[in-house]
């Protein structure tokens, strides 16, 4: 007996105790019987005992080097380090989707573990909805796409991984993408179960935002570490390209973001339930639209590595989600009436509602631009790519405007905001503003979207830090020292100060995004030993190149130095590795050089013998500033998310099944 | 008149300087936008331009970010008839020729591609149009203020002292009841 077998009964295994729990769940819930719903719940937790069952048969196959298994076979070779070899796990698309479903099966059993005191009503069905959406990835993964496939001759090497994805970027980078598509899965059931239970009530509230702020976590340090990885491997010097797939990534989060905002007007004011239970439907339809796009190859794109024939499955899934999801909305939509009224736009919720339409705008138009060129296929049956440029013209005003929104926002009153408190609060952050606007073109800035842009920015920074202020001075005020009084308040309001560090991460973010791509110079050169290029003050002196052997990968390095002025700044050694099986396809070695706030990128595109390279160099400007704004949102993220243990007590009395609502 | 004005104006030195502000913006970016028209070295040109053609053979990258052979082929050319003193529209349009309508990096504003750009901004404005007349809705359909003032951030049409004061009066009632009775504090959870 192989791994492979074990793996295979252990799937099977799988699928027979989710649909016994999405059976027993429900049934338990029509019936009112206590036990059948444990016993789902408890088989809950059977399918993600089995599903690492095979997770772990699949990881021992390929590093036990058992070629027999095709899967194997085809994504990994002896010649691989270890690592590699286990990241090949999803290097394909029935390993992709085998560890998609045990990340469901994990968070569902930690869904049913976390939840033990929920509402009896709701829990039945939110593992009735999670189950179902587990079965279907299950009869797929045994029926149709089994990583587990044998075959009867059993060769002596496999055939060894894309070079492209044997980078440590790869060890992380693409499970955390998938985890967090799958991880919209949670907020939708527990959508789906308040629809079909009628509970529409604050419990279902906080619990559906904490799992969506846990899924909007996980997609932003996917998406920071997609770009991460695009910008220190594929070479062309930029970390976003709207490529189909980024997009793809990009989506749910829009809809995610917009969704942890119009539930605060719904906590605050129940407006707007309509509204934030159709984005959290569309956020988990475009998480699955994702997980589809990047395993079905109908775009083309330079992230997708795996094509198969899973599309028409895939389709017919999301038609039947999509649907059942219409549906149970509009089933539902009369008690979907809002409980209070608001006033006037220039309020907190008038705010909140801009950046919805912004967020959706943002969306809708990357979603359009993804699959225009599908639509143009078929309407006119011409191919086309629709490229950078569309999405800078048209998302780049728009996320000015977010920018812009999220300075505002925060300062406005709930309700209605007079004129002489908002120009009370905001004159300062316009003063400061305004002020920059006037010494950016002294400074060389000669585009006015970036001028506006690094303007915006300031602006906003400053309304958080004089939002923390007035508040840190009010507690001082009352005798509390400073430092004191900022840990108090922020500890106390956790959740909005862990908010205003995501926007303090997304406007350092956007700083970078701006700097990058306003000022990036670049040019092209060809060298033979000993000649130089210049760009931006630094000069590259090529020392020509070298080959060595490692492993049986061919490295190729070129040797620059590279100096400012009179000064030496760093010998770099940009080059290629050229893997056993794939001599057409080298995997470039970035070389980044951080000095200060700019990055000086240096590509190896091309070498003929050891006295000619062709390079492409890049300065970047501002672009460390990206990854560190990206890592405060996360934080800022996790902040918001972080259980408190001071609630304990509120959180207990909110479980207990209050009747709120009366079940229909 | 003039002088009404200006009393107006002086008794209300806020929207003065609110005024300057936007008019300052105003000047600064609209001299940027004018002056930024001119002044680009020849590598800007090429780049401009470049990163408006996509790649032919190249998953969907621009000429200006692909590292392949024909990309960088293609970015000796535009140098080239950049210099040669074509403009950056004719250099679009020569190699429009060549390859088609597809290696246009955003598509032309006309027939059927014409779509992509139109549907983002319909949605938008119908988006607009929503917000604007459901805020309208609210404005007159609520006569009836739902809620009282419960917390602090909520009643910054009160003067910063008085503000201050019963957001520390809150917050010491809260503390001194922790414990007892389960609290949800001052901002909901």
């Amino acid at each position: 007996m192989h791994f492979s077998d074990l793996g295979m009964i252990a799937e099977l295994l799988a699928l027979i105790f989710a649909a016994y729990a999405l059976v027993s769940s429900v049934l338990g819930a029509l019936r009112g019987q206590a036990a059948l719903i444990a016993s789902g719940r408890r088989a809950v937790l059977v399918t993600a005992a089995f599903l690492l069952t095979a997770a772990a048969s699949l990881a021992a196959s390929f590093l036990t080097h058992d070629f027999g298994v095709r899967y194997v076979q085809e994504h990994s070779s002896r010649a691989m380090p270890w690592y590699y070899t286990l990241a090949a796990f999803y290097g394909g698309q029935e390993g992709s989707l085998l560890y998609w479903t045990l990340m469901l099966a994990v968070f569902s059993s930690l869904a049913v573990l976390l939840h033990r005191r929920a509402p009896a009503t709701l829990m039945p069905y939110v593992v009735a909805v999670l189950m179902g959406l587990e079965g279907f990835f299950l009869v797929v993964l045994n029926f149709v796409s089994t990583p587990f496939v044998r075959q009867r001759i059993v060769p002596d090497d496999g055939a060894g991984l894309n070079p492209i994805l044997q980078d440590p970027g790869m060890l992380i980078h693409p499970p955390m993408l998938l985890m967090g598509y799958m991880s919209f899965s949670l907020p939708f059931a527990f959508a789906a179960a308040a629809m079909i239970t009628g509970r529409l009530d604050s419990a279902w509230l906080r619990a559906i935002r904490r799992w969506t702020l846990a899924a909007w976590s996980i997609q932003t340090a996917g998406l920071l570490l997609g770009a991460w990885w695009a910008y220190h491997v594929l070479g062309w010097g930029g970390y976003w390209g709207w490529d189909p797939v980024e997009n793809a990534a990009l989506l749910p989060w829009l809809t995610a973001t917009a969704f942890l905002h119009s539930t605060m007007v719904q906590e605050r004011r129940g407006s707007l339930k309509v509204w934030s239970l159709g984005l959290i439907i569309a956020t988990f339809l475009l998480a699955l639209f994702g997980t589809f796009e990047v395993r079905s190859g109908i775009i083309s794109s330079v992230h997708s590595f795996a094509y198969s024939a899973i599309g028409p499955w895939f389709l017919g899934f999301l038609a039947v989600v999509i649907a059942g999801s219409i549906g149970l909305f509009i089933y539902r939509l009369p008690r979907l009436r809002p409980e209070h009224e608001f006033t006037t736009v220039f309020s907190r919720e008038g705010s909140f509602l801009v950046n919805n339409l912004l967020l959706t705008g943002i969306a809708f138009a990357t979603f359009w631009g993804t699959i225009f060129p599908i639509l143009s296929q078929a309407v006119r049956n011409q191919t086309m790519t629709v490229g950078k440029a569309f999405y800078e013209q048209v998302n780049g005003p728009l996320f000015l405007l977010l920018l812009f929104t999220m300075g505002v926002g925060p300062l406005l009153a709930w309700r209605r905001a007079s004129w002489q408190s908002i120009w009370r609060n905001f004159r300062g952050p316009a003063l400061v503003a305004a002020a920059c606007a006037l010494v950016l073109p002294l400074l060389g800035v000669t585009s006015v979207w970036a001028n506006a842009g690094f303007s915006v920015c300031l602006f906003v920074a400053v309304t958080i830090c004089y939002e923390l202020w007035r508040g840190v001075r009010v507690r001082h005020g009352h005798g509390e020292s400073y430092p004191r009084a900022t840990q108090m308040l922020v500890s106390r309001h956790r959740q909005r100060y862990g908010g205003y560090l995501v926007h303090l991460g997304l406007v350092v973010l956007a700083v970078g995004v701006i700097g990058s791509l306003f000022f990036q110079t670049k040019t092209d050169a060809q060298l033979r030993r000993g000649e130089s290029v210049r760009l931006a003050g630094y000069t590259l002196t090529f020392q020509g190149t070298t080959a060595t052997t490692q492993q049986s990968v061919e490295v190729v390095r070129a040797r620059f130095a590279v100096s400012q002025g009179a000064s030496a700044v760093a010998t770099i050694f940009p080059g290629q590795r050229i893997f056993p099986g794939f001599e057409n396809q080298p995997a470039s070695i970035v070389s980044i050089t951080t000095v200060g706030l700019n990055d000086l990128y240096v590509f190896l595109a091309g070498y003929d013998g050891a006295d000619s390279a062709t390079i492409q160099v890049f300065m970047n400007p501002l672009v460390p500033l990206v990854w560190s704004g990206g890592v405060l949102m996360l934080l800022g993220g996790i902040a918001c998310w972080w259980p408190e243990r001071r609630r304990t007590g509120a959180l207990l009395e909110a479980r207990q099944p209050v009747p709120v609502e009366v079940t229909a | 008149m003039i002088q009404r004005i200006q009393r107006w104006i002086l008794r209300r030195p806020s929207y003065l300087l609110a005024l300057a502000i936007v008019l300052a913006l105003a000047i600064v970016w609209g001299v940027t936008a004018l002056r930024a028209q001119g002044a680009k070295t020849l590598d800007q040109r090429t780049n401009d331009v470049a990163s408006q053609l996509v790649c032919p053979v190249c998953n969907g990258e621009s000429v200006a970010d692909a590292p392949s052979a024909t990309a960088q082929e293609m970015r000796r050319v535009i140098r080239q008839k950049l210099a040669q003193g074509d403009s950056e529209d004719q250099v679009i349009a020569y190699f429009q020729q060549h390859y088609g309508d597809t290696v246009l990096e955003s598509p032309p504003r006309q027939g059927f591609t014409a779509l992509i750009w139109l549907a983002p901004l319909a949605m938008l404005l119908l988006g607009g149009y929503v917000v604007v007349s459901a805020a309208r809705g609210w404005r007159t359909a609520s006569p009836v203020v739902a809620a009282t003032v419960a917390e602090g951030e909520d009643a910054s049409a009160l003067p910063d002292d008085q503000r201050a004061r019963l957001r520390a009066t809150l917050q010491r009632e809260l503390d001194a009841e922790e414990g007892l009775v389960p609290h949800r504090g001052l901002e909901g959870s």
